[in-house]
């Protein structure tokens, strides 16, 4: 288990540097520059626009200006958002909370309504109820997200006025943030309607990107189930008396378990992808709406150090759901 | 009344390729207390009648039956709410292979104490004592109770199965080829527990087995099956002495101990029909070195002979 987790940590490094590179690289083959950008449509007089690129340091070449990025990072910086001039690390620390928590709800969405509807099409196999589940899974599946997106906008929030298009919560309610999470600094905040309102501008975007997870999830407990019931042990069980629905929860659905546990850990890298274009439609503060708007203002240190930071998430989560996925499953558990 | 009754057992298994009959007429009493073996080559149908008679058969798989009597209620025709209250509490099974048998994902213990629980056995201490008690009762080490199968040998593993299927103090222990995947020093270890565990808790076992030597240490009584039919039952004795059928002759005649030093074992040529290929007459004609033109013919029915019962037009005289 330990010698697992210091091979892991073994991959990290090289894979920081990795996407320094390409980052940093990236950013800067696209077209425009920070400072223009930043001068906006009245322009900048040419001697300014030298004397701000050399105080920013883009005057040096870039094998120079990369060596002191680095050098930067080794030392814990990772610089100020030129376009702001706060660090990076607490824009994105300000950010994260509204991206985790879209996050947390798109996947707690897939795996509420993903795992029963796997289980229900498993054990009504062939029939319309399991081939209805499997034909809205695979078009969940391969939905793609600004559609999906949009059409949910037309129908939820312009036909039916339910939900609002865009945002986090309704302006008319202020508090100081407590958490940094919305739906949990509404609560405390003791506003009549306040939580409601939180909740309306979180549905959207939840069953939006919720969606490719819960169509993976539900698939991958179908096929993993069905799996199950066809072990031995569930036999074995029924002869020594088991009742049905203990059959399908106790042992299958629990077996069931370890390949779906790790789809979700898979679906990590796909929700973060796909919380960049889902804060896009909708407005929503977080990190992929960030990501973007400092790509578009060519912010190289928020850029670069904003993927950097979401590729740390990334491997913590990953890391974590190796945990669970050893906690789930008895076999690694107890590897010696 | 005997403790377990079937009579005329059917099981098929429909496929593309049309019905397999895998067991036909399948008749059975056994007398609590009784031991009984069944024998008969891989694929004859023994697992599949058992698991019928426990109500484990699954679609496409057909089960019926005139009776499926145990202890005074009719199996094959009670609602499946009280066959469960039978099933593992007072039938019980041991498998082949104890290892796919066993949920990976529970430790031994949790198995031993779902058991107890479905069936309603006392309070959650009652049920640990009581799982520290059956362990003890098959050799298995209580302090291992918290062990996950994985970890186990094949051998533990078959001890922690029969700990699972006495628990609830069964009166039947349907045990099937319980030694079969395990390595042989085992083997004799496990069918004496077994022999054991029958003597002390006063049950009775259905014990299907390849072993001849098993059976005649074993078992007071043998049910031989061949494609599915019984061809031959009979006394322990009487049948290993002077087996009347002709595919029993032949299963005798093939055991190495009887042949010691002289050559090469007789094998039984051919093989046992399978779903396409199943002859007219007597199933077993095409393999029978007695065969006639008769018995291309006209398929035998079961009759008593000998204080037995055997399928056979023409049975083997003995002596
Ligand atoms: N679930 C099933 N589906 C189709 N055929 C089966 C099934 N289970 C058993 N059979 C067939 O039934 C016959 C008897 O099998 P079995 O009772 O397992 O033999 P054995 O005497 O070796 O225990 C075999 O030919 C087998 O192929
Ligand atoms: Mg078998």
């Amino acid at each position: 288990m330990l010698s697992f987790f210091l091979k892991r940590l073994a991959v990290v490094v090289p894979t920081f540097l990795g996407v320094t590179l390409i980052t940093f690289s990236l950013i800067r083959l696209a077209p425009g520059d920070p400072v223009e950008l930043l001068a906006g449509e009245r322009g900048i007089d040419p001697a300014r626009h030298a004397q701000m690129r050399a105080e920013l340091g883009l005057d040096q070449p870039l094998a120079v200006q990369y060596g002191r990025y680095v050098w930067q990072l080794v030392h814990g910086d990772l610089g100020h958002s030129i376009v702001s001039k706060e660090t990076v690390l607490s824009e994105f620390l300000t950010l994260f909370p509204e991206t985790i928590e879209l996050a947390v709800c798109a996947v707690t969405f897939a795996v509420v309504f993903g795992l029963p509807a796997g289980v229900i099409a498993a054990t009504r196999r062939g029939t319309a109820v399991d081939h209805t589940i499997i034909g809205v899974s695979l078009t969940g599946y391969s939905m793609p997200l600004f559609w999906w997106a949009l059409l949910l906008i037309m129908l939820c929030s312009v036909t039916l006025g339910l939900t609002p298009v865009s945002g986090r919560i309704s302006v008319i309610y202020y508090f100081e943030p407590v958490t940094g999470f919305m739906l949990i600094d509404s609560w405390i905040s003791g506003q009549v309607g306040a939580f409601a309102s939180a909740v309306r501008h979180l549905a959207l975007p939840t069953v939006v990107l919720g969606t490719i997870p819960l169509a993976a999830v539900a698939r991958m407990t179908r096929s993993a189930m069905l799996e199950a019931l066809g072990q031995d042990y569930v036999r074995a069980a029924r002869a020594r008396g088991v009742p049905k629905f203990q059959l399908m929860t106790v042992h299958a659905l629990r077996n069931a378990l370890i390949p779906v546990v790790t789809v979700i850990g898979l679906q990590i890298g796909v929700l973060l992808s796909g919380a960049i274009l889902t804060e896009t439609i909708f407005s929503w503060p977080g990190i992929g709406k960030w990501l973007i708007d400092s790509i578009a203002r060519r912010d190289y240190p928020a850029v670069q150090g904003g993927v950097l930071l979401v590729a740390a998430v990334v491997i913590t989560v990953n890391l974590l759901i190796d945990l669970l996925y050893g906690w789930v499953n008895p076999r690694i558990r107890h590897a010696r | 009344m005997p403790l377990l009754d079937i009579a005329d057992l059917n099981v098929s298994f429909t496929s593309r390729s049309g019905v397999f009959p895998a067991v036909e007429g399948f008749s059975l009493t056994v007398e609590a207390g009784e031991a009984v073996g069944i024998v008969g080559e891989s694929g004859a149908g023994k697992s599949v009648a058992m698991l019928a008679a426990m109500g484990l058969i699954e679609p496409p798989g057909r089960v019926s039956a005139r009776q499926m009597m145990f202890n005074g209620v009719d199996l094959a025709r009670t609602e499946p709410a009280t066959r469960r209250r039978v099933i593992g509490k007072d039938i019980a099974m041991v498998f082949q292979e104890p290892a796919s048998n066993l949920d990976p994902c529970y430790s031994i213990g949790f198995h031993i104490m779902e058991t107890l629980r479905v069936h309603n056995f006392g309070h959650r201490a009652a049920r640990r004592e009581r799982a520290i008690e059956v362990a003890r009762q098959v050799g298995f080490p209580p302090a291992r109770l918290d062990a996950f199968p994985h970890q186990l040998s094949g051998g533990m593993a078959q001890r922690a199965m029969i700990a699972m299927a006495i628990a609830c103090r069964p009166k039947l222990l349907i045990a099937d080829e319980p030694t079969t995947v395990l390595d042989v020093s085992v083997q004799a270890q496990i069918i004496a527990l077994l022999l054991a565990l029958r003597r002390t808790q006063g049950m009775a076992l259905i014990l299907i087995t390849h072993d001849m030597g098993v059976v005649a240490e074993a078992v007071e009584r043998v049910v031989v099956l061949y494609a599915g039919e019984v061809c031959e039952q009979a006394d322990t004795d009487r049948l290993l002495r002077a087996p009347c059928h002709p595919y029993t002759h032949a299963l005798l005649a093939a055991l190495p101990e009887r042949n010691f030093g002289t050559g090469p074992l007789p094998a039984i040529p051919g093989a046992v029909p399978g779903g396409g290929d199943r002859p007219e007459g007597c199933l077993f004609h095409p393999r029978c070195v007695y065969a006639v033109e008769r018995c291309q013919r006209e398929a035998p029915a079961l009759r008593p002979l000998e204080g037995g019962l055997v399928r056979c037009h023409f049975p083997v005289k003995n002596g």
